[in-house]
């Protein structure tokens, strides 16, 4: 099972991800509310695997994941985003970024997802 | 759904108590069964075909039988079955009003035909009303010559998505072009790129969508409830630029905005109000169009 952190703006969303990690077994880490914070704790936690909203205040969810690819570049992240953000999420592939999870979430999906990439 | 709405004109003019009213409303929300349950029972589709096709709903702002169709699952004449299996909100509404002896079948078509007057509605109207379909409902409050149809698919869109997300027994009135808009509370968004819109869900209403999005109850409307609302925006914000996509234009969501305090919105003319109604609590849709806004 996976240490995992959270990267989202959004309490709601935090809350509903965390429900459904540690459901599948998996261990929150930490959360951070936007990218800057995302990639602190990255650093502070290594964790196995991030999750990353998108759209966010202060340092957006792209700019989180070039950050952290750039200093780790076997560091995991899933993108997490709403649906008709194409332009975002091929930013996204071409910066490294392991998977995609589409709002609203799917328990099925996203415990899938996270076990074929570890 | 039709009941909702003529149930609340006849609570108006007195022929309905309030509870009566709300007694029929919560009635009626366990005699429509879910279409992949309907069509797992009878034998017409595998769990893990109703699975897969709401999963895909959740990404597309599409009908769980027109996806269907489309995957080859189920056939027209099959989902148009399914539909009427699903209970016709009207019979069930008027043989509620008959049951518990409110009015006689002669009283309701009086009624009906006083309300259509009233409310300026059609024949196509009502038919649409009675259908539940909310693709036909929305545009009788949606009829303005001057709202642009981007506003108006808007609004289609975040409807079908409150009766996924909230409750299918949400009720609207007529759209409202507003050059103001004050309210205590206001969960919002905006996107930029080829459309420039502000969406926001405001006033009391906000406290149900909060909870039913995040499904969890909220002592009051503040910042993780209103963080739930405009998630649920982003959501529907989601869906909207998916169908522009399509359409071969592109949308950048912004991090959404949340105010606890009263706070005015005005516009330019360009600024449009559909007042919505959930459970008796009224949440405000803003649609605000090409920046002319501005927020104190």
């Amino acid at each position: 099972m996976a240490n995992i952190l959270i990267v989202d703006d959004s309490r709601t969303s935090r809350k509903i991800l965390r429900g459904v990690l540690e459901d599948a077994g998996h261990t929150v880490i930490d959360e951070a509310k936007n990218g800057q914070e995302g990639y602190d704790l990255y650093v502070q936690h290594k964790p196995d695997l991030v999750t990353m909203d998108i759209t966010m205040p202060v340092m957006d969810g792209v700019e989180a994941l070039k950050k952290i690819k750039g200093d780790f570049p076997d560091a995991k992240i899933i993108m997490v985003t709403a649906a008709g953000q194409k332009h975002n999420m091929l930013d996204a592939i071409k910066s490294g970024a392991s998977e995609f999870i589409t709002k609203p979430f799917d328990a099925n999906q996203i415990t899938s997802m996270i076990d074929s990439i570890l | 759904m039709f009941g909702v709405y003529f149930g609340k004109y006849l609570q108006d003019i007195g022929v309905l108590t309030g509870e009566q009213y709300d007694n029929i409303v919560e009635e009626s929300r366990h005699s429509r069964v879910k279409m992949g349950l309907l069509a797992v029972n009878e034998g017409l589709m595998t769990e893990a075909q109703a699975d897969e096709v709401n999963q895909i709903q959740a990404m597309k702002d599409a009908r769980f039988g027109d996806i269907a169709i489309e995957k080859g699952y189920l056939t027209d004449s099959q989902v148009g079955d399914l539909l009427k299996k699903q209970g016709d909100s009207y019979l069930l509404f008027v043989q509620a009003l008959i049951e518990k002896d409110i009015l006689s079948l002669e009283e309701i078509q009086k009624h009906l035909n006083k309300y259509k007057k009233v409310e300026r509605f059609t024949a196509l109207d009502v038919d649409a009303l009675k259908s539940s379909d909310i693709d036909k409902i929305i545009p009788i409050f949606t009829r303005d010559s001057t709202v642009p149809a981007v506003v108006k698919d808007y609004i289609a869109m975040m409807a079908r998505t409150i009766i996924r997300f909230v409750d299918n027994k949400v009720r609207f009135e007529r759209i409202e072009r507003l050059n103001t808009y004050t309210s205590k509370y206001i969960a919002s968004q905006c996107f930029s790129g080829d459309y420039e819109l502000f969406i926001g869900i405001c006033g009391d209403g906000d406290k149900l969508i909060g909870e039913a999005y995040a499904k969890e109850e909220f002592p009051e409307i503040d910042e993780d409830c209103l963080d739930s609302v405009c998630e649920f925006i982003n959501i529907c914000n989601g869906l909207f630029a998916s169908k522009m996509s399509q359409e071969d234009a592109t949308i950048d969501m912004l991090p959404p905005n949340m105010y606890t305090e009263i706070t005015t919105i005005s516009s330019e003319g360009n600024m449009f109000m559909i007042p919505c109604f959930i459970r008796g609590q009224r949440a405000d849709i803003i649609i605000c169009m090409e920046s002319h806004w501005s927020i104190v």
